[in-house]
């Protein structure tokens, strides 16, 4: 049985554990935006949730530790920046923002720490971070992604895509016509649903794995120092390749072993399949390369 | 353009006074009827000396140093936990092993091998003038230094591997190309260590 002076120390501990609460802005704002708008975003931590579908409104709901900093929302139909104006000294508490934008805005996205979700359409998505993670889904004309250690997912239709962090992974699904992703030690994994113009990928220490196929001019580049390499391409693409795995191994299942030709180099290996139009360029110091058949399955 | 294409080889070697004297005669005869050739003895002439210049370890003033060490270096942990070399000292580290390793000299003979003398002196002009920006900036938080010390260790040890292969195998341009892409990932690196510092601060 509670006795009153257990109880008057529970209401006391209850009392000491609200106020050590860092206290909360609550935020509920709403403007119109014409087409095309730029929206700039700056939330150092917590999470940002941004979903951008029909309607010519950006609205935000969330709320921002006051610890944080405060939230600010400022411009007008063209340009709109929002966002947490940190307090000053050391990043503290956190901001949870969910954020709703007409399609076709162009948004610029800068964080340190927060997890990023972006569901976009069309318009065009710059997004930096330092060690949060960014996920961009849905269809863009542009998007780029850059953060220092989180991890980014890329699941677009886009004609030109960007992504790189130190650390993370980068997972891109989709298809992006054009595409540039690195990373330092973090595995780069690619699987395209349909041809591709240009992809250069590069890790320093870890695997790069490409699953899709390549236009008829198009080009393919991957570059390692000591990370594997497994390429899954159709088996009737035409082009020209050119591998090099100085000190690691080659293994082929893509084209009869009679067309590998040896190159000058130590390591290096020269074929051609069809007329050849299409580019594909590896490059590992110590690395395995693979080369595989593309299956249907490969790509979900 | 054949006569030039004989002679190109040749004037890394005029410039360094190390051609036999016939040799340097035929050089000097085809230099005075070929404006194309005078221009090419210019620029390398102009590229070795700022080669040649280059210090063989670029580290800045101690003083300076030591006051960035007191900025830059994380705080001790309660519990005691081991501080990795900062990097910036893995920068300067770098940078040392860099021109005492790779041995510009060696590498700058053929065609080839001078653009990618070039290229590494370019990426050590990079390297020092970031050194001298990071200097004058303010620490980097200890996550985001634990970051970048992970990775500059894992970018270093690559080019150390790239490097001492090319020196094995001087004439492989695809090494080369190898070790160039590495120079490019580490200074990328740092930029962005920059970039995410100046947005912090």
């Amino acid at each position: 049985m509670p006795t009153p002076w257990m109880a008057a120390l529970g209401l006391s501990l209850l009392w000491g554990w609200i106020h050590r609460l860092p206290a909360q802005e609550t935020v509920r704002e709403s403007r119109r935006l014409s087409p095309g708008a730029l929206v700039r975003i700056y939330s150092p931590r917590g999470s940002l949730i941004l979903t951008a579908g029909p309607g010519d409104s950006l609205t935000v709901r969330g709320r921002v530790d006051s610890t944080l900093g405060r939230f600010y929302l400022g411009g007008g139909a063209d340009a709109i920046k929002l966002g947490v104006e940190p307090g000053g000294g050391v990043l503290e508490g956190s901001a949870d923002l969910i954020i709703t934008v007409p399609s076709g805005v162009r948004l610029w996205i800068k964080s340190q720490q927060a997890d990023l979700d972006l569901t976009v359409s069309g318009g065009t998505v710059e997004a930096t971070n330092a060690s949060g993670r960014i996920r961009v889904a849905g269809r863009t004309e542009r998007v780029s992604a850059e953060t220092l250690d989180g991890n980014i997912e890329l699941a677009v239709a886009s004609p030109l895509g960007r992504a790189r962090t130190a650390s993370g992974t980068i997972v891109v699904r989709g298809l992006i016509r054009d595409l540039d992703a690195s990373t330092v030690s973090g595995p780069l994994l690619v699987g395209m649903l349909g041809p591709v113009s240009r992809a250069r990928l590069e890790t320093a220490s870890s695997e790069i794995a490409f699953k899709g196929d390549l236009e008829p001019d198009g080009t393919l580049e991957a570059e390692t120092h000591s990370g594997d390499v497994e390429l899954r391409l159709p088996v009737r693409l035409a082009a020209s390749y050119h591998l090099v795995s100085y000190s690691g191994a080659l293994e082929n299942s893509l084209v009869p072993a009679d067309r590998l030709r040896p190159g000058p180099a130590k390591g290096e290996w020269s074929f051609s399949t069809g007329d050849g139009r299409a580019t594909v360029r590896v490059r590992t110091f110590k690395g395995r390369v693979a080369l595989k058949v593309r299956g249907d399955r490969d790509i979900e | 353009m054949t006569a030039c294409a004989a002679f190109t080889s040749l004037l890394d070697d005029y410039l360094d006074g190390t051609l036999p004297p016939d040799q340097t005669r035929q050089v000097t005869e085809h230099l005075a009827d070929c404006a194309g050739c005078r221009a090419e003895v210019t620029g390398l002439g102009a590229m070795l000396a700022e080669v040649h210049r280059l210090p063989l370890e670029i580290a800045p003033d101690r003083d300076l140093w030591d006051a960035l060490a007191l900025r830059l270096t994380p705080r001790p942990a309660r519990r005691g936990l081991t501080i990795t070399l900062p990097w910036w000292g893995q920068l300067a580290a770098g940078l040392g092993l860099l021109l005492l390793g790779a041995g510009l000299a060696s590498l700058r003979r053929a065609g080839p091998a001078r653009e990618f003398a070039r290229e590494q002196a370019r990426y050590v002009h990079a390297a020092a003038e970031l050194a001298e920006q990071l200097a004058a900036s303010p620490p980097l938080p200890s996550t985001t230094l634990a970051v970048v010390d992970r990775n500059l260790t894992i970018l270093d040890q690559a080019i150390r591997e790239a490097e001492a292969a090319v020196e094995r195998d001087p004439d492989n341009g695809e090494l080369r190309q190898m070790l160039l892409a590495r120079y490019a990932q580490r200074l990328d690196l740092l930029n962005r260590a920059m970039t995410s510092q100046r947005q912090e601060s």
